[in-house]
C-alpha cells in the first residue's frame, strides 16, 4: 500500500506540474548559460593573466611609435610629454625610456673556436627597470671594463639560427658570461672597451649597458635626440584601455600582448551577449514560477485559510509554502552550477595539455552570480508568496 | 487568563440589541478562567457570532473583547495566532476539517502545531468516543456525528486555557453527547482551563456553571 504524504503535503500541494518542469527546464538553461558566460569571461581573463611573466603581478613592454610610410621621414622619437603622458596611462604603473647609443659600437671576438665581428644595438635603462642588476653595474669615463646585459633573445637567435649556420659552437648562458668582448665606440675617433656579459634580461630586445656609458656616448657623439622606445611596467597590458590607449597615440608594442586584449574584447562582447539572452531566459522562468506559486495558493486557499483558523500563523504559512516551492527552484540552480563546474574541470585538463593553465575549480565570480541567483530566486518566490498569502 | 467583554454589540445586530434584553451584548462582563460558562440562544440570537468574535475571527463589531490585555479584535496575525496554539481551542459549529485528509491526520494537522498528547491518548480518545475505527477514514466520507466526534478531540490535544464550543453536540445521539461531555469536562478539568458552550438548549447545561442568555 502506497504510504500517504504528511498532511500539510496534501493540503499544499503544487499546481501546474507541467509548467513547473517547463520552467525549471528554462531556469536551468538560463542559470547555466548565465555561469557559462561568466566562466568565459573569467576564464579569458585568467589565461591572459597567465600569459604574461609567468603570472606576475605586472609585465615589462617595450613601446614605439609605429613607423608607417607617412612617417618614416618623421621624428619618431618621445617627447618629454609623451613620455610623461604615457607614464600615466590606463594600467602603467612605471616606465622609462630607453635611450639608444647614438654612435657606432662595432664588438670582435677574437679566439681560437669563436671568431666574430658584428655592429651592436646598444642602449639603456633606468636600473630600476631591470630585472636582476648584476654586481658591479657601473661604468664612468676611462674605465675599460663594461658590463652588459645581453637580451635572452639575441643568445637564442645566436644558438638557433646564427651558430648552425656558421658553423659556430652553440654556447651556454655562463660560457657567455666568461667572454670578453672588444667594443670599439664611437668610430674611428672613438676609444675601446672591454665588455663582458653580466647578466640576460627578456625584458627589451638590445644590448643594456650602464646609463652612464650611453650618457657618456651620447654626449660625445650623439644628436641628443629624443628617446625612441619606452620600456613600461604595464599590470595588465591585456587591459582592453590600454591597448585603446596605445591605438589612439600610434604607439605599437609586443603584439602577443595585445592578443589577448583582442581576444577579451571578443570574450566580452559573447558573454554579454550571452548574459543578455540567460537574463531573459531567467526572467521569463521566474514569471512562470510567480504565476505557478499563485496558482498553488489559490488552489489550496480554503485549506489555508482554515490552518490559519487554526492558529497556524501567516508567517509559518508562508514558510510551509515557500518549502513547498524553493526546493526545486535551488536543487536546478545548483544542478547548473554543478554542470558549469564540471565544464571548467574539463576545460582546465584539456587546455593544461596545451600549457595553458586555468583553475579547476571556478573562481569567485562564477560563485557569486551562482549565490546572486540564488538570492534573486529566493527574494522573488517568498515575495510571490507573500502577495498570494496577503 | 482572564476574558472581559465591554459593550459588545456586533455590527449587524446594532437594531436589534438597542430594543433587546442580552445578558451579553452590550454588557459589561469579566470572566475568571476555570468558569464554566453555557450561552444559551435561539437560532439567530447571535451565538456563532459571539464565538467568532471570542475566536478572533470576527471584527466588525463595537466595544471590546480581551483576553488579559490583547484585545481580540486589535493584536495582530502573530498575537492571534499565539493566542489559538496555547490559549483558546474552539469546536466549530461546522466542524471545518479537512475533507482530503483522514480523520487521524485532521487531528495531526493541529497536534503538529500545538499537540501535548500522546498517539494512544488521542486512539484512546476515538475509542472513547466511538470512532476507533474511523482513524484512517476520509473526513469527507464520515457522517456529521463522527465530523463532529473528530473536531471535538482536534480541540482536546492542544494546551488551552479556555475551551469554546460551538453547539458541539447538535449531530451527536444522546449516549454519543454524553460521552463527548464526560471527555470535554475531563480535559477541561486536567488543564484548569474555562469553557464556554453556546448552544440553542440546555440539554448540555450540566458541563457549566453558570448560564448566559445571548
Amino acid at each position: 500500500m502506497k504510504a500517504r504524504k504528511e498532511p500539510l503535503s496534501i493540503l499544499i500541494q503544487p499546481q501546474g506540474r507541467g509548467r513547473m518542469a517547463i520552467a525549471l527546464s528554462v531556469l536551468f538553461a538560463g542559470v547555466l548559460l548565465l555561469l557559462l558566460s561568466v566562466l568565459a569571461w573569467t576564464d579569458i581573463t585568467q589565461l591572459s593573466h597567465n600569459a604574461r611573466d609567468n603570472g606576475a603581478s605586472s609585465s615589462y613592454i617595450v613601446a614605439g611609435k609605429a613607423i608607417t610610410e607617412r612617417s618614416m621621414a618623421a621624428d619618431n622619437t618621445f617627447t618629454t610629454a609623451e613620455l610623461s603622458n604615457l607614464l600615466h596611462a590606463p594600467q602603467v604603473q612605471d616606465g622609462g625610456a630607453v635611450v639608444a647609443a647614438q654612435f657606432p659600437v662595432y664588438a670582435t671576438i677574437g679566439g681560437n673556436s669563436l671568431s666574430l665581428a658584428t655592429d651592436l644595438p646598444v642602449a639603456s635603462v633606468p636600473d630600476r627597470l631591470i630585472d636582476n642588476i648584476p654586481d658591479r653595474w657601473h661604468w664612468e669615463p676611462g674605465q675599460r671594463a663594461l658590463p652588459v646585459i645581453m637580451s635572452s633573445e639575441f643568445l637564442r637567435i645566436y644558438n638557433y639560427v646564427f651558430a648552425p649556420g656558421q658553423g659556430l659552437p652553440q654556447l651556454s648562458r655562463e660560457s657567455v658570461k666568461a667572454i670578453a668582448l672588444t667594443l670599439h665606440v664611437g668610430g674611428p675617433e672613438g676609444i675601446k672597451v672591454t665588455a663582458y656579459v653580466a647578466g640576460f634580461t627578456d625584458r627589451v630586445n638590445t644590448l643594456l649597458v650602464p646609463e652612464s656609458f650611453v650618457q657618456w656616448g651620447n654626449s660625445r657623439w650623439g644628436s641628443n635626440g629624443g628617446p625612441s622606445q619606452v620600456l613600461l611596467q604595464v599590470k595588465d597590458p591585456s587591459d582592453a584601455g590600454f591597448s585603446d590607449y596605445l591605438q589612439e597615440h600610434g604607439y605599437v608594442t609586443d603584439a602577443r600582448m595585445l592578443q589577448w586584449s583582442r581576444l577579451r574584447t571578443i570574450a566580452g562582447i559573447v558573454t554579454s551577449v550571452t548574459g543578455l539572452l540567460a537574463l531573459m531566459l531567467m526572467a521569463i522562468s521566474g514569471i512562470v514560477f510567480t504565476l505557478y506559486t499563485e496558482l498553488t495558493v489559490a488552489r489550496a486557499h480554503a485549506s489555508i485559510a482554515l490552518l490559519g483558523q487554526l492558529g497556524y500563523s501567516n508567517a509559518t504559512l508562508r514558510a510551509m509554502l515557500l518549502r513547498r516551492v524553493l526546493p526545486p527552484v535551488l536543487l536546478v540552480i545548483t544542478g547548473a552550477a554543478l554542470c558549469g563546474t564540471g565544464v571548467q574541470m574539463l576545460a582546465a585538463s584539456r587546455l593544461a595539455s596545451d600549457g595553458l593553465i586555468l583553475s579547476i575549480i571556478p573562481q569567485w565570480p562564477y560563485w557569486l552570480v551562482y549565490g546572486g541567483c540564488a538570492t534573486l530566486l529566493y527574494v522573488l518566490l517568498r515575495r510571490s508568496v507573500a502577495r498570494a498569502t496577503a | 487568563m482572564k476574558l472581559t467583554l465591554d459593550h459588545v454589540i456586533p455590527d449587524y445586530l446594532r437594531h436589534k440589541v438597542a430594543a433587546g434584553t442580552s445578558s451579553i451584548w452590550n454588557q459589561r462582563l469579566q470572566a475568571e478562567q476555570g468558569m464554566k460558562i453555557f450561552i444559551q440562544a435561539p437560532s439567530g440570537a447571535g451565538k456563532t457570532t459571539l464565538v467568532h468574535i471570542l475566536y478572533g475571527l470576527q471584527r466588525e463589531y463595537s466595544g471590546t473583547v480581551s483576553w488579559d490585555d490583547t484585545d481580540a479584535a486589535r493584536a495582530d496575525n502573530t498575537r492571534i495566532s499565539q493566542l489559538r496554539v496555547h490559549d483558546i481551542s474552539i469546536v466549530f459549529q461546522d466542524m471545518r476539517l479537512f475533507p482530503q485528509l483522514t480523520a487521524w491526520e485532521n487531528i495531526t494537522v493541529k497536534r503538529k502545531l500545538a499537540g501535548n498528547v500522546t498517539d494512544n491518548t488521542v486512539t484512546g480518545w476515538l475509542e472513547e468516543l466511538g470512532i476507533g475505527d474511523k482513524k484512517e477514514a476520509m473526513a469527507a466520507t464520515l457522517s456529521y456525528g463522527e465530523q463532529q466526534r473528530v473536531a471535538i478531540i482536534r480541540a482536546l490535544v492542544q494546551p488551552f486555557n479556555w475551551l469554546i464550543l460551538d453547539e458541539p453536540f447538535s449531530h451527536l445521539d444522546h449516549e454519543h453527547a454524553r460521552k463527548a461531555a464526560a471527555l470535554i469536562d475531563r480535559r477541561v478539568n486536567e488543564q484548569k482551563a474555562g469553557l464556554i458552550l453556546a448552544d440553542l438548549n440546555n440539554d448540555t447545561w450540566a458541563l457549566c456553571n453558570q448560564t448566559l442568555i445571548l
